[in-house]
């Protein structure tokens, strides 16, 4: 029992829609934050990933189940008393204040003395790389910049978690790099959890200490990024996260699987195969990813080039097994190159494969 | 090219615009130019002169007049914006639990007839006994003044981000220190804009205050009408120019203010 951080125990919330229909936004949402741990909610849009971040800050109401903070109940107390702090999507600045004024709200409405509030706000300034802007209004600020004032404010107050809901998505993709890694930096520096809400996997894998993917509402796996990519738990996961090939497989009465009708191999050398075999019945898929596949004369499965691609840094293979299946495989760029149509053959390492029910 | 660029080529286009406009702007054209007539009757030019502009700022039962009708209409201004923001502010709860009807009582004193309203108000002071004079007045104009104001408001609140108020809850704000350091910030503009909108609304009634008016209080337009059914007189072509003046110069500034700091 972690009495020191964020506890979210089994909590649910429906949205009833205008025209009658109702949608579960979040269906028993268990999950625990650590005191300093930076944790992603990572889903596709619509999977309840915001309603749960918005939950916690109190901007929703929860139908079941509880949130503790630091062994407190949360979840019954006005977001205006929580000690927990939002950066927004829009991020949400007071276009009539100035950039230090917008820090110093939250600390004015916890009426702290002037000189404390005035040294805090440059501290905070500072901490966002921001100290010539104080003076400045959120209009004339860039929207990179803008992102660090909706931080600042947010974490001038101290919080004991910063929820963050998708903060980068309107920046473009070199500004976001950049953000992500000035994020982590100020994770460490503040050493205050933070739960950070996006739809982006490989956000998601840069930024985690550990990632937990939400599909319809419930939570499917909670890892750190190399669990949650290595060892994905269903196929929803694998197929979310990065690349991956989804392989028919058969099996049969000795504990054999045979994968895409080619390749023969014993089950018990499959990660994940005892669950996926139970609980699948016969509706199993071999997951693997891309830069886990060889192209090697002496592999076990045979095709033929169906696309090649020169992507800088590596080479996208599409290889053809029949019957329409495609193997997806990334090579380094400094290998060989095969010709389109060329026939190949590939290898698989078993222990960086996973049997999944589909 | 777009078909609204080829329906304003369509022959005769121009000239029936041109014809709409004269149709609107002649009557406004002759009460001006005729203000400036030297001669005494409205319908013969007789030459440049100021004199009924001097005559204007003389005439003590003008400068009356022109007292109580900016009295009423800073009075309901102020009131009738004032309640127009909490309206507005209601209307927001209301929508967030599904009420349509909100909106629609506070909009449908601007569609109903005004004589209806007239009416309604004289009966409603009469049933309550008011003595008319400057309260009933002040209280009519209020009423009336708040579907304006209560548009600008409206329309502000409308194109604001919700998170502002999500935001600023989350920092720590409630009740009335939310409302007073960012609501009403936010709002300034559809503030003004509504209350301008209210003041000129105000300074130009005539039916209603025709109705609830006393012998002591009377406005700017009710002395206007007295004065014409006298005949008329350059003298009021004087002061209408003069409160045409001031209704765009006010109505400019609603607008004006109304886009303030347009949130992106």
């Amino acid at each position: 029992m972690v009495a020191e951080g964020l506890r979210i125990q089994d909590v649910s919330k429906t949205f009833t829609a205008p025209e009658g229909g109702s949608v579960r936004a979040l269906d028993g949402v268990s999950l625990d934050v650590g005191t300093s741990e930076f944790v992603v909610l990572l889903g596709p849009s619509g999977c309840g990933k915001t309603t749960l971040l918005r939950a916690i800050a109190g901007l929703e109401d929860v139908d079941s189940g509880r949130i503790d903070l630091a062994g407190e109940r949360l979840d019954t107390v006005p977001p205006f008393r929580r000690a927990v702090n939002t950066v927004f999507q829009s991020y949400a600045l007071f276009p009539f204040l100035t950039v230090e004024r917008n820090i110093a709200f939250g600390l004015e409405m916890e009426r702290r003395p002037k000189a404390e509030i005035r040294q805090r706000v440059a501290h905070a300034l500072e901490l966002v790389e921001l100290s010539g802007f104080a003076k400045r209004t959120p209009a004339q600020l860039s929207g990179g910049q803008q992102q660090r004032v909706a931080l600042a404010r947010a974490l001038v107050k101290e919080p004991k978690v910063l929820l963050l809901d998708e903060p980068l998505g309107a920046l473009d993709l070199k500004l976001r790099r950049q953000m992500q890694a000035e994020l982590k930096r100020i994770q460490r520096s503040v050493g205050i959890a933070f739960l950070f809400v996006t739809h982006d996997q490989e956000e998601a894998l840069a930024l985690g200490d550990r990632i937990a993917v939400l599909n319809d509402g419930r939570i499917v796996q909670v890892g750190t990024p190399q669990e949650v990519y290595e060892s994905p738990e269903t196929r929803f996961v694998a197929d979310f996260i990065g690349e991956t090939n989804l392989l028919p497989v058969e099996r049969d009465a000795a504990g054999t699987v045979t994968v895409a009708g080619q390749w023969k191999l014993v089950a018990a050398e499959i990660v994940g195969a005892d669950e996926a075999l139970v609980a699948g019945g016969d509706q199993v898929v071999l997951a693997v990813r891309p830069e886990r596949v060889r192209i090697d004369p002496g592999g076990e499965l045979r095709g033929v080039v169906a696309e090649a691609a020169y992507l800088g840094a590596d080479v996208h293979v599409a290889i053809d097994m029949g019957e329409g299946l495609l193997i997806n495989v990334r090579t380094d760029a400094q290998d060989a190159i095969p010709e389109v149509g060329e026939r190949v053959a590939v290898r698989i390492d078993p222990r960086h494969t996973r049997l999944l029910s589909s | 090219m777009t078909g609204q660029a080829d329906t304003r080529r369509y022959p005769g286009i121009g000239p029936a615009a041109r014809l709409a406009f004269a149709f609107l702007y002649a009557p406004l054209a002759v009460v001006v130019a005729y203000s400036f007539n030297s001669g005494p009757i409205v319908s013969r030019w007789e030459g440049f002169s100021l004199v009924w502009y001097r005559e204007v700022l003389e005439r003590s039962d003008v400068r009356d007049a022109v007292w109580v009708s900016l009295r009423v209409a800073v009075a309901a201004s102020a009131a009738g914006t004032a309640l127009a923001l909490l309206a507005a502010l209601g209307i927001v709860a209301m929508v967030r639990r599904g009420s349509p009807l909100a909106v629609g009582f506070l909009s449908t004193p601007l569609l109903v007839p005004e004589i209806v309203t007239a009416v309604g108000t004289l009966s409603f002071f009469v049933l309550l006994d008011f003595e008319r004079g400057m309260t009933t007045l002040v209280l009519a104009h209020t009423a009336f003044c708040i579907p304006f104001a209560l548009l600008p408001i409206r329309a502000r609140l409308a194109e604001l981000d919700p998170a502002v108020f999500e935001a600023a809850s989350d920092l720590g704000a409630s009740g009335f220190r939310l409302f007073r350091r960012v609501t009403l910030p936010l709002l300034v503009p559809g503030i003004v804009s509504g209350a301008l909108l209210a003041f000129i609304i105000s300074l130009d009634d005539y039916l209603i205050s025709a109705f609830v008016a006393g012998p002591t209080s009377t406005t700017l337009p009710i002395f206007l009408f007295g004065l014409i059914r006298r005949g008329a007189s350059p003298l009021i072509n004087a002061v209408s120019t003069l409160l045409l003046l001031v209704t765009v110069a006010v109505l400019t500034a609603s607008y004006i203010t109304g886009k303030w700091r347009k949130p992106k």
